[in-house]
């Protein structure tokens, strides 16, 4: 493969999955400065390493577990450059709210899902948006299976006791 | 399912739902991708394995044999045997060849150092305003190359490049898809195969070392006419990395980062050492060789001067510093405080704050950091995005200044600086840590 298809092949790949994890960089970092840098510099592992994991590796799956270690990493997050891009890839739009959720705790449940710690909100992003098995889960978390059922039973028990003190 | 699931599922795809892609991400992700080539150029062959290597933690019971947190002070004694590396002096060639790890000698006390952050070291301090010095170091601007007062303007197809190189009279120029030499009338005299990794030239511009994209060392003359070669299978891995070149022996780390070559070229033998080695100063008496690049691994962490004639370890230094290149009279290092994947044990102090900001310039002799600078990198102003030593000793360096401009600043060891090239916009302006409007030469 050379330069120009390796290109048009991660452009296609790029192009066609970028809504989806355009939505795991911000669901994982809950910003959108944060998720354009994720996404950006997870991409561009993927493209330095295209030839390999288009050939031998599914690439959704190698992205979002580039996507979590990267957000994951305590030096990235240091690194982070804070200078704003001169425009940017990603807007978040206020979403309209499901017709069975109360506007409010929705709210409510979306802050305390952003305090969670990271490994703790990745692994519920990944079992309860992405549809993630809890190996699949694991595999992506670099972690065993029980970690990420300790993981989410924690993340899951602190929403729990957050939304009932929020209520009370 | 617990009473939350369905609500935490619906938000978490309602706030997914409100996320557009707005530009065209794949474009901005090679760019990054390219942006981040440069900054790993500059950290050259030791960081390659280090730099996409995920955090993993580590303890300092893994670098230091008591496992206990580094004390401040240094040095400390330890019974280490140094490793033996071949001689690599114009006249002398290696006295070894082969594969096999070159048998230690007799044990000698090696002075451990620990990093520390202490004593503090000179801070940078970048100047602002008009031009009001020159550099001698080769740089790239506005697609022409400059050096004192000598200028090469760069075809229109390599206005963008990697890396450039002056070689012989000429230039070698590594763009997005094509590597060139040039003369000196910046014409393309020759074309060279897709290469990989650093490019290094010898002191004199005579010939240059470099890898195929098989992982081959390639050793071309000022022309770019290949002169040796050695195979990627030699490595016994997936091929080489230039590390450098001193006299006539070329010296390039395995691509598996375990073991480095010393390649004599005049007659082709090879010497194994052990660990990874660079840079290598001028002279080819000095060179840092690094154990380990996997965390967790023995020695991981730490980096050993060789005296190459002798063999001997002068220091084994443990903690985050990251030497790039010696200054041409080999006294000082130039490198970074810290680097991109390396476990914040490594590189925080007992405060949790990094023991050193982005860019330091320590003493070869001791490992002392006498200058520092540029902060975590990330601030809008005074971030080192590439620095080279001249060779009255000052430093040349592309700081950030406002706006997300890039200038040029020559400084002194003490700090000190001058404008040497007036501040730019980046090449990729949406990319924050994109190249600046400098190219520094590799030489």
């Amino acid at each position: 493969m050379n330069e120009a298809e390796r290109r048009a092949d991660f452009t296609a790949y790029v192009e066609a999955r970028q809504q989806a994890l355009a939505r795991l960089a911000y669901l994982l970092s809950g910003d959108r400065d944060a998720a354009e840098d994720l996404l950006q510099n997870a991409l561009a592992k993927v493209y330095r390493h295209w030839e390999r994991i288009q050939a031998v590796e599914l690439p959704d799956a190698y992205v979002r577990r580039i996507m979590v270690n990267e957000n994951n990493s305590r030096w990235r997050r240091m690194t982070r450059r804070r200078e704003s891009p001169a425009s940017h890839v990603i807007e978040v739009l206020d979403p309209p709210t499901a017709a069975h959720l109360d506007p409010t705790v929705a709210l409510d449940l979306w802050q305390h899902v952003q305090t969670l710690p990271r490994q703790q909100r990745a692994a519920i992003v990944l079992r309860y948006y992405e549809d993630l098995t809890e190996a699949q889960t694991a595999e992506t978390l670099g972690c065993s299976v029980g970690t990420v059922k300790s993981h989410t039973s924690r993340a899951i028990s602190a929403l729990r006791t957050r939304m009932s003190e929020a209520t009370a | 399912m617990s009473d939350i699931d369905p609500e935490l599922k619906a938000v978490l795809a309602e706030r997914g739902e409100g996320v557009r892609v707005v530009a065209g991400l794949a474009e901005r992700a090679i760019a990054r991708d390219r942006s981040n080539r440069h900054r790993e150029l500059g950290v050259a062959a030791l960081g390659a394995g280090l730099v996409l290597a995920v955090a993993v933690p580590l303890t300092w019971s893994a670098v230091t044999p008591t496992g206990s947190r580094p004390l401040p002070v240094g040095p400390s004694q330890s019974t280490t045997a140094p490793t033996t590396l071949p001689s690599p002096s114009p006249s002398t060639p290696p006295a070894t060849s082969g594969r096999t790890p070159a048998t230690p000698t007799s044990p000698t006390a090696i002075p451990t150092l620990r990093s520390t952050g202490a004593p503090s070291a000179a801070e940078l301090q970048p100047a602002t305003g008009p031009v009001t010095g020159t550099t001698d170091i080769g740089y790239v601007a506005d697609g022409v190359f400059h050096e004192g007062k000598r200028k090469i303007r760069l075809p229109a197809a390599f206005r963008v490049v990697n890396t450039v190189s002056a070689l012989g009279d000429g230039l070698l120029v590594d763009a997005a898809n094509r590597v060139v030499v040039l003369n000196a009338d910046g014409q393309v005299v020759r074309d060279l195969p897709a290469l990989q990794g650093p490019i290094v030239v010898a002191p004199d511009r005579s010939h240059a070392l470099v890898t195929d994209r098989g992982g081959s060392l390639l050793y071309l003359d000022s022309s770019g006419n290949q002169v040796a070669r050695l195979a990627a299978a030699k490595g016994g891995a997936a091929g080489w990395q230039v590390a450098g070149l001193a006299g006539s022996t070329a010296y390039a780390v395995n691509s598996d980062q375990t073991s480095s070559v010393a390649w004599d070229l005049p007659s082709g033998r090879t010497t194994t050492i052990r660990g990874a080695i660079g840079p290598i100063d001028t002279a080819g008496r000095r060179a840092i060789v690094t154990a380990s690049l996997s965390a967790g691994a023995p020695g991981f962490g730490c980096q050993r001067l060789v005296d190459l004639p002798s063999n001997r370890t002068v220091w084994n230094l443990c903690g985050p510093l990251w030497f790039t290149s010696f200054s041409p009279d080999g006294t000082h290092l130039l490198g970074r405080g810290f680097s991109d994947g390396q476990p914040p044990e490594l590189f925080n102090g007992p405060t949790g704050k990094p023991l050193y900001q982005q860019f330091v310039v320590a003493q070869a002799d001791n490992g002392r950091v006498v200058l520092q600078g540029g902060g975590d990198g990330s601030q809008a102003t005074g971030s080192v995005t590439s620095a080279r030593f001249g060779t009255d000793g000052s430093i040349t360096a592309q700081v950030t200044a406002a706006d997300q401009q890039r200038g040029l600043q020559r400084c002194s060891l003490e700090g000190q600086c001058e404008v040497v090239g007036a501040a730019g916009p980046s090449w990729q302006p949406d990319i924050p840590e994109a190249a600046g409007p400098y190219l520094l030469a590799e030489n």
